[in-house]
């Protein structure tokens, strides 16, 4: 046979590994994302379903909004987006309703979702996100070993807490940690001050039912400079940067700001015991001293959306549902209370080895979720409103305004917003 | 048959230009124009929808407390500026000496200006952490307690800590200049200077000084616009914060364009921003062609 009488066979091969190849994989789900991703819920996907192929591509969350915004300006947008839901609102007009497909999914039922988690992910009446990584803030965590060895007891009152981080600060250690520089951390805690201070009235505010000068907001914005000027939070809270949390997780620090999610995080994480001293969580004590019972703030950590002009949804919601049913169990977050029912234990529970933090946390975490007068954490309506309101805070704390000051520069952009 | 050679010349000509053109058309012309559209619409920068407003942006601007915060951080941001280029040029007529040890000295003082901004930034947020920083363990080490600040927390003294790493991160670059234009004075003028009677001094003063006048401008010019520009540094270290005493126009033009998705307002800030760096490029012209009619 000569070089020249090959190419008929060497064509034919090549034709049949391409379509072996686009007969195994007919369709690539794109999913674009932050964190550490989720591919082995992916490949779970893939090995059941082999004419789907699905590529995850992580970024870092400071990055992500502006890439998905130029790939749908673009008409090159990924099938899937993971998002905060707080950022749901401003993908309403690219994203597919998922309401109807999930009442015509046999598989599927509504009924089974941790409801208020689903609640955060619906944008004008539409549902927009499937809720994934369940999380409780507005919470605290403490070093029990520091609290064992200077015999301090959990603070249920702003007085017992005072006295702790007084406490903390005699023996060389920060007091309570904030990392103040951070928004959302800030907001945390603001959160906490609210409900004490005004029950229910953010929600209303937020709404534009009532406005954000009402005098119990104001209160619980100005009790935030109380607390930085009696030393709750260690010196220079507004200038703060994430290495007050490392500080805390090397056991310099009594008590830090954190929510539930740190359980799986770099900074409280499930480490050997003794490693960085037994830390647990508590509830944000009652700085009101008014008895009322701990309001945690609940949310969902991810969010995950269809874009409604991919070419190839029903793929995508194959995908989607596989999310649902593994995402949370399967991926890297310790967590225990998948946003949806579907009967699958975590196997991430056999990688924990501090199993003592790990069932405290649970224990907390699902008291928190079936908590009276728990509320959605970071539901402030708009970004800007969100960003006003922790601008408000650092100008409260710093001293260079006042609560009612602050909060009419609040309600001034709320307006501007709604009225938008 | 001249004038038909003339055209083809010319036509040549435009030929030769039409890349550079291209270039300057897609990438600066255009986006400025876009820009300038834009900042009289609302946009969120992803839906089909544009909202014409008119001035709507401009006048809420003006009204903004950020926005009058951030020319206030812009002129301190220039002052710091001002000092950098003093300590330069006092090191740079130090080291055009032949002294020993001014090549190490040079290298040193160069190499923060060639360190990312973004770890210069964290490097310092670091060094002003005022729990674990080592600026206020050195301060309370040596009994100094009262010194110990909160550096980046307090309001009135964030600014100027950042202020302070713009001076330690920029020396090195104002060093070069001053440096190159103190070599290219010609020695003999100093030396005719020398005989005529002055002092070390008097030649630096009435001498040297003048004659780095056009460096003097030049370094100006570029530290109004990077003070007006600035960004990372202040970004990373404080995100503006805290409650504004930080920002500066181009963290607004961030912050409403990627965190709250006002993409026309954002424009609007940009095109003010734009605005006042012509207005200062046309002064430096002016003050340029004042001399050369000296």
């Amino acid at each position: 046979m000569t070089e020249r009488s090959l190419w008929a066979p060497r064509l034919l091969i090549i034709v049949l590994f391409a379509l072996g190849f686009a007969v195994a994989q007919d369709v690539t789900i794109e999913i674009v994302g932050w964190g550490s991703g989720q591919a082995v819920v992916y490949e779970e996907f893939m090995n059941q379903n082999p004419s789907i192929a699905v590529t995850e591509q992580m970024m870092p969350f400071g990055d992500l909004i502006v890439f998905l915004k130029t790939r749908f300006l673009a008409g090159e947008a990924p099938d899937i987006v993971q998002l905060q839901p707080g950022h749901l609102i401003e993908f309403r007009d690219n994203l597919l309703p998922l309401d109807d497909l999930i009442a015509s999914d046999a598989e599927l039922d509504l009924a089974n979702f941790v409801q208020p988690a689903l609640t955060i992910t619906i944008v004008d009446g539409m549902l927009l996100g499937i809720p994934q990584h369940p999380i409780v803030s507005g919470m605290l965590w403490y070093n029990k070993d520091i609290f064992d060895e200077l015999g301090l007891q959990v603070p249920t009152d702003y007085d017992e807490l005072k006295a702790v981080a007084q406490a903390c600060r005699d023996a060389g250690h920060l007091p309570l940690i904030l990392n103040g520089g951070d928004a959302w951390n800030r907001l945390n805690v603001v959160e906490q001050l609210f409900a004490y201070f005004a029950p229910g009235k953010k929600a209303q505010a937020v709404a534009g039912e009532i406005p954000w000068t009402d005098p119990d907001l104001v209160a619980g914005m100005a009790f935030f400079e109380t607390m930085v000027e009696d030393g709750v939070f260690q010196d220079g809270v507004m200038g703060a940067d994430f290495g007050v949390m490392t500080a805390f997780s090397e056991g310099n620090g009594c008590i830090v700001v954190q929510g539930s999610w740190a359980k799986g995080g770099q900074l409280i994480g499930i480490r050997p015991e003794g490693t960085v001293g037994l830390t647990l969580p508590m509830p944000f004590p009652d700085v009101t001293d008014s008895g009322l019972a701990w309001m945690p703030a609940l949310g969902t950590g991810h969010s995950f959306g269809i874009n409604k002009d991919s070419p190839n949804i029903e793929a995508a919601w194959e995908v989607m549902k596989q999310i649902i049913r593994l995402g949370d169990p399967l991926a890297n977050y310790p967590v225990l209370i998948p946003v949806y029912a579907s009967g699958v234990d975590s196997p991430v529970m056999a990688r924990a080895n501090n199993m003592g933090q790990l069932e405290a946390t649970t224990a907390f975490e699902l008291a928190a979720w079936d908590a009276e007068g728990a509320f959605l954490n970071d539901a402030w309506g708009f970004a800007e409103v969100r960003d006003a309101i922790a601008e408000a805070a650092s100008g409260v704390a710093t001293g260079q305004v006042s609560a009612e000051v602050a909060m009419r520069e609040v309600q001034r952009v709320a307006e501007r917003v709604l009225g938008r | 048959m001249l004038g038909r050679r003339r055209n083809k010349v010319k036509w040549g000509a435009y030929l030769f230009l039409l890349p550079a053109f291209t270039l300057f058309a897609v990438f600066v012309a255009y986006p400025i124009g876009f820009n300038g559209y834009l900042s009289f619409h609302n946009w969120n920068g992803v839906s089909d929808t544009w909202q014409w407003v008119g001035l709507e942006h401009f006048e809420r601007m003006f009204g903004e407390r950020t926005i009058r915060l951030s020319l206030r951080n812009a002129s301190f941001f220039f002052i710091g500026h001002l000092v950098n280029m003093a300590i330069a040029l006092l090191l740079a007529v130090l080291l055009n000496n032949p002294i020993p040890g001014r090549n190490l000295a040079r290298t040193l003082i160069f190499i923060p200006f060639v360190v990312a901004g973004s770890i210069v930034a964290v490097t310092w947020q670091t060094i002003y952490d005022p729990n674990l920083g080592p600026l206020n363990a050195i301060l309370r080490g040596v009994g100094l307690d009262s010194l110990a600040q909160n550096w980046l927390a307090d309001p009135k003294l964030a600014i100027w800590s950042i202020v302070v790493v713009g001076i330690w991160a920029g020396l090195g670059f104002n060093l070069v200049v001053y440096l190159a234009s103190l070599q290219s004075i010609d020695q003999s003028l100093r030396d005719a200077a020398r005989v005529d009677g002055a002092g070390r001094l008097q030649v630096f003063r009435f001498l040297t000084f003048p004659l780095l006048r056009n460096t003097h401008l030049v370094l100006i010019m570029l530290g109004i616009i990077g003070a007006v520009q600035g960004f990372e540094v202040p970004f990373i270290m404080t995100g503006g914060g805290p409650y504004g005493a930080t920002t500066t126009l181009a963290i607004e033009v961030y912050k409403n364009v990627f965190n709250f998705s006002e993409f026309g307002y954002g424009a609007a800030v940009s095109v003010f921003t734009m605005v006042i760096l012509v207005m200062l490029i046309l002064l430096q012209r002016f003050l340029l062609r004042e001399q050369r009619i000296d």
